[in-house]
């Protein structure tokens, strides 16, 4: 390997807050939002915690070089992390640059997706993961820095810079951060990361190139087959993405309509099975133009409707969220996959 | 082999970032955005504009 | 002050300059490559019917990817690179 053409370290004139802001924002390392000063000795204790850690990183789309620890752990930094989160962001990064993912067509799509991270396992309840009331929200530091520092070393080290290389046609608030944990101190199902084939005390980040949360309400349905029709309905919609990038989508769902969903009996698997059959787009919510382009790129109906997955196996279904009748459906970009990994914590 | 890559305007920054990217010098014909959402009509006006880079780079 | 560069990274061993072959622009095969998104092939056809005019065209031939978010498999690239001399892409939109 070469250097690319910057350097790792860089001296510049010592700055005060605001200065160091401007001059950050200048050199187009901000989301926008201020950014906390990567100092040598704060990035070293950012790779500090990820001691032991030795496997190498794919090169970063669009810009395709390869990060060093000291530059994810600069991102880390600037995106307000605590060290001890460091192990969690390179998890989820280790999932982004996996192929299956398409780091390189979620970055340069006019879709508007960003990753989409879920934490599982013992590291969310150490870290403070919020994954129970306002889990997509603001108002907690881990779910705030964690996804936001993937995003900066997407935008520094991958170059995807808005408007340049990330092609978005409008972005989407998903795109400063988006992390949070699944309640499995509630949920009526194995958590998430077991069902995939890890140990329950495995801690395990989850990534999907993702549209931000879609609410489903329902405050009236008192059975899982009344809550299905609204689920179905509420994501068979005719401007996914998903059409004709057929690729996954994650239902979260929130802990109330989960009991409700295990009381009469349904799990994971009917809940995927059923969500298969009956979240399909009617063709009559679809133009005669739209449909014709769908056909011309090899997207035909099945029967009646057109579907926004390939099979059951493409629906994954999580639990989070707090007390309320609500759940999420968060679409996908379509060309891209759920990718789980497992956190390294660092050697003694 | 000779490659040569029809990109809208809109997409030229992104196109030219990939070819540095890849070391790639690319032979690039740019036209007007967009290209998808036109009827055959507004199509020509691309297509002409393609059609004529594609012939400069035959002639360069 | 010293400050660590968020944006450092490290070229990957083998990014090495590509090169290309001289070839036969009135002759030689053309593959049209389209990307999957609408109107990528009537803008390629459309170039190939005009080219009628100038070139011989029995030998050009359109082929697209499978996903218009997804690259082309490696396997389709390849296979192109056997076959054609020259390749027109609709890459961006």
């Amino acid at each position: 390997m070469s250097d690319s053409a910057d350097t790792e370290i860089l001296d510049i004139a010592d700055l005060d807050q605001e200065a160091w802001q401007d001059y950050a924002i200048e050199q187009g390392w901000s989301d926008g939002l201020p950014l906390v000063m990567p100092t040598e000795a704060s990035v070293a204790r950012m790779v500090a915690a990820a001691h032991g850690d030795n496997e190498g990183f794919a090169p970063i789309s669009p810009r395709q070089v390869v990060p060093t620890m000291a530059s994810l752990a600069a991102n880390a930094v600037m995106a307000g992390a605590r060290p001890e989160y460091f192990p969690a962001i390179l998890a989820g990064l280790r999932g982004i640059l996996t192929p299956g993912y398409n780091l390189h067509g979620s970055m340069a799509t006019t879709h508007s997706c960003a990753p989409m991270v879920m934490v599982n396992g013992p590291l969310r309840l150490a870290l403070n993961i919020n994954c129970s009331s306002n889990c997509f929200g603001q108002g907690w530091r881990a779910n705030a820095s964690i996804g936001r520092a993937i995003q900066l070393i997407l935008l520094n080290v991958g170059g995807g810079k808005p408007g340049v290389m990330d092609r978005s046609t409008q972005g989407s608030p998903a795109k400063y951060a988006f992390c949070f944990g699944e309640n499995e101190e509630e949920c009526p199902w194995p958590p998430f990361h077991v069902r995939r084939g890890f140990a329950p005390e495995d801690s395990v980040v989850t990534v999907m190139s993702g549209e931000a949360p879609h609410n489903i309400n329902d405050h009236g349905s008192t059975s899982a087959e009344g809550l299905m029709t609204t689920f179905a309905h509420t994501i068979a919609q005719p401007g996914a993405n998903t059409i004709y990038g057929k690729g996954p989508y994650m239902v979260v769902v929130g802990p109330e309509h989960a009991a409700t969903f295990h009381r009469d009996g349904w799990g994971v698997d009917k809940l995927r099975d059923e969500l298969w059959t009956r979240a399909r787009v009617p063709l009559k919510n679809i133009s005669d133009e739209n449909l014709a382009m769908y056909i011309a790129t090899g997207h035909r109906p099945t029967g009646d409707f057109l579907t926004i997955a390939r099979g059951p196996e493409d629906i994954h279904i999580a639990m989070a969220g707090g007390p309320g009748k609500h759940s999420a459906f968060i679409p996908s970009f379509g060309g891209t996959a759920v990718v789980s990994t497992r956190v390294k914590l660092p050697s003694a | 082999m000779v490659g040569v890559v029809i990109a809208t305007e809109t997409f030229k920054p992104l196109v030219l970032a990939q070819a540095k990217a890849r070391k790639v010098d690319p032979h690039l014909i740019v036209v007007k955005h967009p290209v998808g959402g036109l009827n055959a009509e507004e199509l020509v006006e691309r297509i002409d504009a393609a059609f004529a880079g594609f012939q400069q780079e035959m002639n360069a | 002050m010293r400050i660590v560069n968020p944006g450092f990274g490290l070229t990957p061993a083998g990014a090495e300059q590509a090169t290309e072959d001289k070839v036969d622009w009135l002759n030689d095969p053309i593959v049209l490559f389209g990307n999957s998104k609408p109107n990528a092939r009537e803008l390629l056809e459309g170039v190939k019917a005009k080219l009628a005019g100038i070139r011989r065209t029995d030998n050009i031939d359109f082929i697209a990817k499978n996903s218009a978010s997804q690259g082309a498999p490696p396997e389709m690239i390849n296979d192109a690179a056997k076959k054609y001399r020259i390749a027109l892409l609709a890459l961006g939109d």
